[in-house]
């Protein structure tokens, strides 16, 4: 009989996932160094909503948005160690939805959530790596989500 | 702040277990390896305040909840879904495979 791989997410309950939904991240998230495996969930009702819940402690849970539900014209800016981590080829930028999965982190700001899209989470579809990439320069910046539901540049 | 001169190759050290090492000078950029107890946190500084940011995402749905934050989301959109929002009753996992992979499954 096979073990079942279950999380017990204070938020979201119990969770049995398989192994093939697994997340690695090699560097684990600034903050949070050792916590380098999680897995994805979506909740249909919840859609767009991605939630990101540690299998190193059950009580550590992220949510995100995809970054293009955002800012339909972000770009990815990957720096050399982060596209290695990733295991990206060198030859060609990743797409957006077919190569990487780009994530925004939800941060609370007063009565409602910050993202800042120069540190996206991005996830390698094709081997499940996923890096917090910060860059330093001039990109999108931080927006706060307005009570209109549009992004507001935040910083 | 001290400054010092160094070559590729050539390296640093604080203390008695942390080394710096230049490994690499290009036209634009120094690469440094950095030699340290695992127990010391290593980081580019703009990365503080995303790690600072990430500690409050981390307790978001301890302390907020995401009902506001999907109102506000639905509130943008052209038409808003049937159901807002639901407590997450059934909880579906995301294989987040390429397109081209997902369908033949």
């Amino acid at each position: 009989m096979s073990e079942r791989n279950v999380v017990r997410s204070p938020w979201l309950g119990e969770i049995e996932w398989n192994p093939g939904c697994e997340l690695t991240f090699p560097w684990g998230l600034p903050g949070f160094e050792t916590e380098r495996r999680m897995i994805p969930v979506e909740i249909p009702a919840q859609r767009p909503l991605v939630y990101l819940q540690s299998l190193e402690r059950d009580n550590i849970c992220f949510v995100a948005l995809p970054v293009r539900v955002i800012d339909p014209s972000f770009r990815l800016c990957l720096q050399e160690e982060e596209r290695a981590a990733l295991l990206l080829p060198d030859d060609r930028e990743p797409a957006i939805g077919d190569d990487v999965l780009c994530l925004g982190l939800l941060v609370p700001s007063e009565h409602t959530v910050k993202v800042n899209l120069n540190a996206p989470i991005v996830i390698n579809l094709h081997n499940s790596m996923g890096v917090q990439c910060v860059s330093t320069g001039q990109g999108a910046g931080c927006v706060r989500l307005g009570e209109n539901g549009r992004w507001e540049a935040a910083c | 702040m001290l400054v010092l001169r160094r070559r590729a190759g050539e390296a640093i050290v604080i203390g008695d277990d942390i080394e710096i090492e230049v490994t690499e000078i290009s036209r634009t950029r120094v690469k440094l390896g950095v030699k340290a107890p695992r127990t010391i946190c290593v980081m580019r500084r703009e990365t503080v305040p995303v790690a600072l940011d990430n500690r409050q995402a981390a307790v978001i749905l301890g302390n907020h909840g995401v009902g506001e934050i999907l109102r506000r989301i639905y509130a943008g959109q052209a038409v808003p879904p049937a159901k807002p929002f639901e407590e997450p009753r059934h909880v579906f996992q995301s294989p987040l495979k390429p397109p081209e992979e997902r369908a033949d499954k």
